[in-house]
């Protein structure tokens, strides 16, 4: 199958706690692996455990095909997006996962996969434009360069971002693009390497209504245009986005609650005698149900386990299609060193330029703090014993108070940007 | 008279009070924030194929250097406008500064690679930055530290800056003092060689100023290499002996041992993944 199948994913994480000798743990997520040190002498033994943060999560999208991970908060829609994208740090993930037949690792990962995290990471002081010209340098530094500027403004009106292309993308500092249009650029800046399959955490988040629905038009229509796969993490997605996604996965408390086309869950929730009412969208109506803080346990846990049942048919399905042997590769980037080089160091001249945090601002704040000093201290001007201990302490203002400003800068940025946030 | 018996540790007590009350008041000003910020956009872009670790290092180190040169040259700038420092002096002295800017540069984006939290990471910051200050050689002699704290003394780069800046500054004659060559003779002073041998000629203070008594007035000396001599029975890192080329080198070894713990911090973190163990089964 020449798409992204992952196949009993399982995230694990352990750890220790004490417990009273024959108490238990509720936690369903939560199990025993045996008492590991217990004294005689003690009422309490400490106890090694496993949580299961994810556990046998299988699915699979194809070429073209864009998966919308559903699930109220906690149901482990980061933490499997992080799986498959080798991030899940802190536990032991196991299970499958492959891209075209291969098995996914950090190599393949880098070569045909792109991650745009959720909070975006635009260089704030650069222009889309600007971004996008220089991860075409970085991406593909074999083209010629007319060919990667023509690429640029062929991405930057795909993505509508045309009006605002000399516009700073803005960030902690200042005000400068829009949510949407930043999650556009970070978008553009991922199409740009020309990969096979896209990884979008929580694409929608922030934006008002009409904006995640443009945006997950928009991902749609690239899925399908470019055949790419794409995989979302959506926490709360409305109808109109809803009907975007080719195929949905409800997740709670990391387990699948149901896998299948968007189209395909009303009737698999009306089989299971889970009716959908009239005045409810099938989105919302799935968070209902999968939402173990809201609606029974015992439901939730029923709705897990009817679709335990149902998997292992589809798993039987999805086996039967024998993966081609290496699937058609997307080109690759290739690694220039050089090249990347002058890049990186042209892009970084730009920031130090327009950046007053990193040098612009010191130097200004050094020159001013050491002027200020060197006039306090002017009567050390005269080389006489009485200013000896004065030039002392000017030196050292000098060498210790340029070490403090170097970061006082940056103080006053923190202070900011929490303000900001 | 001898040097000993005119000099107190007052100044010591002086400037301990200084900075007991002055760092506080810096706390939190660390640098460390930008380059926080700085490699989660780097560890995203190794990530997705876009650059290599090694490719940024070099791109930033490159522009880095001229950089922290620029901003010595801010700093240093106004000293020579307004303090009349030793013009023929400012070349050693902007490289011995820069060096010392770039060393502490280097450290604050190794905290920064190694610590993802911005403010722990500022907090750790401060702390190796009070630390260089606690261990200059200034607020507490180097012989009075024990072993093996005394090892800060060495590895932190403000001590080997100081020194050099206060050689280079203390480069003239001091007006107020006039040679002499009367070891006998009251006040005269001079140091010593050895034990036994004056260092001559010495230096008397015979303004008006002389007329004080010792508790108001110090009589440092006529040469520079004789004041910061006298400085350096107080302050034990000063000295007259010319250590600029040692100072430079010591501090831009510092540079280079934090950037390559940088190269191995920014490869480590960007290139950091979980491979999912092909297990089908639990």
């Amino acid at each position: 199958m020449a798409g992204l199948v992952f196949t009993d994913v399982s995230f694990t994480v352990s750890g220790s706690s004490k417990t009273k000798k024959g108490g238990g743990d509720p936690d369903d997520n939560t199990i025993d692996t045996g008492s590991v040190a217990s004294s005689a002498a003690s009422y309490v033994a400490k106890t090694s455990k496993k949580k299961h943060i994810l556990r046998n999560v299988s699915g699979h999208v194809n070429s073209g095909g864009v998966l919308g991970i559903l699930g109220p908060s906690g149901a482990g829609k980061t933490t499997l997006l992080n799986a498959l994208t080798l991030t899940a740090f802190g536990g032991i993930a196991e299970g499958l996962v492959t891209l075209g037949g291969e098995p996914m690792n950090y190599n393949l990962f880098q070569k045909r996969c792109v991650c745009v995290e959720q909070f975006s990471r635009n260089w704030e002081f650069l222009t889309p434009r600007e971004t996008v010209r220089f991860a075409a340098d970085l991406y593909l530094p074999d083209l010629k360069k007319i060919e990667r500027r023509e690429k640029v403004e062929t991405m930057l009106e795909k993505m509508g971002l045309q009006i605002c292309a000399d516009t700073k993308c803005g960030g902690t500092l200042f005000q400068g693009l829009s949510g949407g249009q930043q999650k556009r650029l970070s978008l553009a800046v991922a199409l740009i390497k020309r990969p096979s399959l896209i990884f979008l955490d929580e694409p929608t988040s922030g934006l008002d209504a009409a904006s995640a629905t443009a945006i997950m038009e928009f991902v749609k229509n690239l899925a399908e245009v470019e055949n790419l796969i794409i995989v979302v993490t959506i926490h709360q997605p409305s109808q109109k986005v809803y009907k975007l996604l080719s195929s949905v996965m409800l997740l709670s408390g990391g387990r699948v609650g149901y896998f299948g086309t968007s189209n395909g869950a009303v009737d698999y929730f009306s089989s299971i005698g889970r009716e959908l009412p009239a005045d409810l969208s099938i989105a919302e109506y799935m968070l209902d149900l999968a939402n173990a803080e809201f609606s029974s346990t015992e439901d939730v846990n029923a709705l897990l386990d009817a679709w335990d049942e149902r998997r292992s048919n589809l798993t039987a399905a999805v086996d039967a299609v024998a993966p081609p042997k290496a699937a058609k590769v997307a080109k690759v980037m290739k690694y220039a060193g050089w090249k990347q080089y002058k890049t990186l160091t042209k892009r970084h001249l730009k920031l130090l330029v327009r950046d007053p945090l990193l040098y612009t601002g010191r130097a200004l704040t050094f020159f001013g703090v050491c002027t200020f000093f060197s006039v306090v201290y002017v009567a050390t001007r005269n080389r006489e014993q009485t200013q000896v201990l004065n030039k002392v302490c000017v030196v050292l203002c000098c060498v210790v108070l340029c070490c403090v400003v170097l970061c006082c800068v940056v103080l006053c940025c923190v202070v900011l940007c929490l303000l900001w946030l | 008279m001898t040097l000993k018996k005119c000099l107190t540790r007052l100044f010591s007590k002086l400037f301990l009070n200084m900075w007991v009350i002055g760092v506080p008041a810096c706390l939190g000003t660390v640098s460390v924030f930008s380059y926080t910020q700085e490699f989660a956009s780097i560890t995203s872009e190794v990530r997705n194929g876009m650059v290599s670790p090694t490719s940024y290092y070099l791109a930033n180190a490159t522009i880095q250097v001229p950089a922290m040169f620029f901003l010595g040259f801010c700093a240093l700038l106004p000293q020579y406008l307004f303090v009349d420092w030793t013009w023929s002096n400012i070349g050693l002295m902007l490289v011995v500064y820069s060096t010392t800017l770039l060393a502490f540069e280097a450290i604050a984006q190794l905290i920064a690679a190694v610590i993802e939290n911005a403010l722990l990471g500022m907090m750790f910051y401060m702390n190796i930055w009070f630390t260089c200050f606690l261990f200059a050689g200034i607020l507490v002699p180097v012989e009075d530290i024990i072993w093996p704290l005394r090892a800060f003394c060495y590895s932190f780069p403000l001590r080997w800056c100081f020194r050099s800046m206060a050689y280079l500054e203390f480069d003239e004659n001091f007006s107020g003092a006039e040679f002499c060559d009367n070891a006998g003779e009251p006040g005269c002073f001079f140091h010593y060689e050895s034990s036994t041998s004056p260092m001559l000629p010495g230096w008397s203070c015979v303004n008006d100023e002389s007329s004080r008594t010792d508790a108001e007035f110090v009589c440092f000396g006529k040469t520079g290499a004789q004041v910061i001599d006298t400085l350096g029975v107080s302050y034990s890192t000063l000295s007259s002996e010319n250590t600029v080329a040692v100072d430079f080198l010591i501090n831009a070894a510092i540079y280079f041992g934090a950037k390559l713990c940088l190269l191995v911090a920014l490869h480590y973190r960007t290139k950091k993944h979980a491979n999912i163990s092909e297990v089908i089964s639990l």
